[in-house]
């Protein structure tokens, strides 16, 4: 009996094994009703906070500290509406510079989980999904900086793939020292100190274009239509022998800084019945 | 009773990456509590009972992460698979041996993961990769270290592991 046991469990494992060859879309029927749920936890318990200081726990009168909870929320609110603002600013900046036809709707956004469940991943959830408007493959923006696309979606909440993640692949833009934008492909290589770092390759450094210093902007390209170029990608930081093949390895440090804000922007592309600008939900 | 604490804690496992503190880089390698959760399934259930429900556990894993469905039933069931009874009665696993065994069963896990999603298209694995796994390990023992205790002394998954009576002495 055990022994039949032990391998009807070896088949159920081969089968899994091959389940993600066999049906890389997954079982929506399965995935959706439980990614929702857990969705959904995450939208009453956010673990990420703007501002946890000064809990007053040194206060025993109850008005003081209902007065300090009050004070909390609204500078929670403050900090919140201000970001929202520059956010919403830096990112019209860039769509209106990249000469778009039609400029992309905005979708405020709150990240309710900082963290992908497996240790090697890199995404975050977000509390926008389905019913916003949100689609898998939409851009997702921190102001005028690049933070990856939306994977997976949920009615409520969505999980964004991000720049950092080990299986994103993307085209970029590196600027050089006489302005040319030159094309690459970045990906990421691994963390140093506990930071993720990306490697830009197939830079071709023709002559006449100057060359790539240490800092220089690494933007998104138009690879996508559903990517607006000029987005920030991260800042050169180590630039490797350009004399050997005129292709040099670039180390790159992503821009994006997750602990800067609790608000993100997704760029919806879908067809849109209204005109309203970036940041209209 | 068990089902009840299942779920709770795997809605706890999918924040704790984001409640870690960030001292000593524990928010880069967080503690694997799904993978902490099998394995105690796999030490304390009866013959190969916990490998269903280490399914279970990975395969709700993948609809919450950003992996293809199967992904992580395979990695925590084989885990399970690996480390639990079987078919011969070996008694209870504690204390030393338990922490060292939850050690490995996540080191395994980890690279297990890191074998498994090579023929998904995940890049080229690194030898760091496999290195980021050991640290996962650590803290994944140290947590193990605090919570199995307390899954002990409330018998919070007796029901599901067929443990429905204390060992005897």
């Amino acid at each position: 009996m055990r022994l039949r046991k032990r391998h009807a469990w070896g088949a159920v494992l081969i089968v899994l094994f091959a389940l993600p060859v066999l049906k890389p879309g997954g079982v929506p029927l399965l995935e959706e009703p439980t990614g929702a749920f857990f969705g959904w936890f995450a939208e009453i318990t956010p673990s990420p906070q703007v501002f946890t200081g000064g809990d007053g726990a040194g206060d025993d009168d109850p008005r003081i500290q209902e007065l300090e909870r009050r004070n909390r929320e609204l500078w929670n609110q403050h900090l919140r509406a201000r970001d929202q603002l520059l956010q919403r600013a830096e990112v019209l900046e860039v769509l209106k510079r990249g000469e778009l036809d039609r400029i992309p709707r905005g979708v405020l956004a709150r990240v309710l989980r900082a963290h992908d469940p497996v240790p090697t991943r890199r995404s975050i959830l977000i509390d926008r999904g389905s019913a916003d408007g949100v689609r898998v493959g939409d851009t997702v923006v921190m102001g005028a900086t690049y933070l990856g696309r939306v994977r997976k979606v949920h009615t409520s909440t969505a999980r964004v793939q991000l720049l950092t993640d080990p299986r994103t692949r993307m085209e970029v833009f590196v600027r050089t020292s006489k302005g040319a934008m030159l094309r690459g492909f970045a990906r990421r290589v691994g963390s140093i100190g506990g930071d993720d770092r990306l490697q830009v390759e197939f830079v071709e450094l023709k002559p006449g274009v100057g060359v790539i210093p240490r800092k220089s902007p690494v933007f998104t390209a138009n690879f996508d239509e559903r990517v607006p170029a000029h987005l920030l990608v991260g800042l050169v930081h180590e630039v490797s022998d350009p004399d050997l093949d005129r292709m040099p390895v670039l180390g790159v440090r992503p821009a994006m800084d997750l602990d800067r804000s609790t608000e993100v922007i997704v760029l919806l592309t879908a067809p849109r019945r209204s005109s309203a600008g970036p940041g209209g939900r | 009773m068990s089902l009840v604490a299942l779920l709770a804690l795997m809605l706890l496992a999918t924040a704790v990456p984001d409640l870690v503190p960030p001292v000593l880089s524990i928010d880069r390698h967080p503690p694997d509590l799904w993978a902490i959760l099998a394995l105690y399934l796999a030490f304390r259930a009866r013959g190969f009972r916990a490998v269903g429900w280490a399914v279970l556990l990975g395969l709700v894993r993948d609809c919450v992460s950003l992996d293809p469905f199967g992904t992580h039933g395979f990695v925590l069931g084989t885990v399970a698979y690996l480390f639990c009874e079987g078919r011969k009665s070996r008694g209870r696993i504690e204390g030393g041996t338990r922490a060292a065994l939850t050690g490995l069963g996540v080191l395994v896990a980890g690279w297990l993961y890191l074998i498994r999603i090579l023929p998904l298209g995940g890049g080229v694995v690194t030898f760091g990769a496999f290195l980021d796994a050991v640290p996962v390990a650590l803290w994944s023992t140290l947590m193990a270290m605090g919570l199995y205790p307390v899954f002990d002394r409330f018998g919070l998954f007796d029901e599901i592991c067929g443990r429905t009576h204390a060992f005897s002495t």
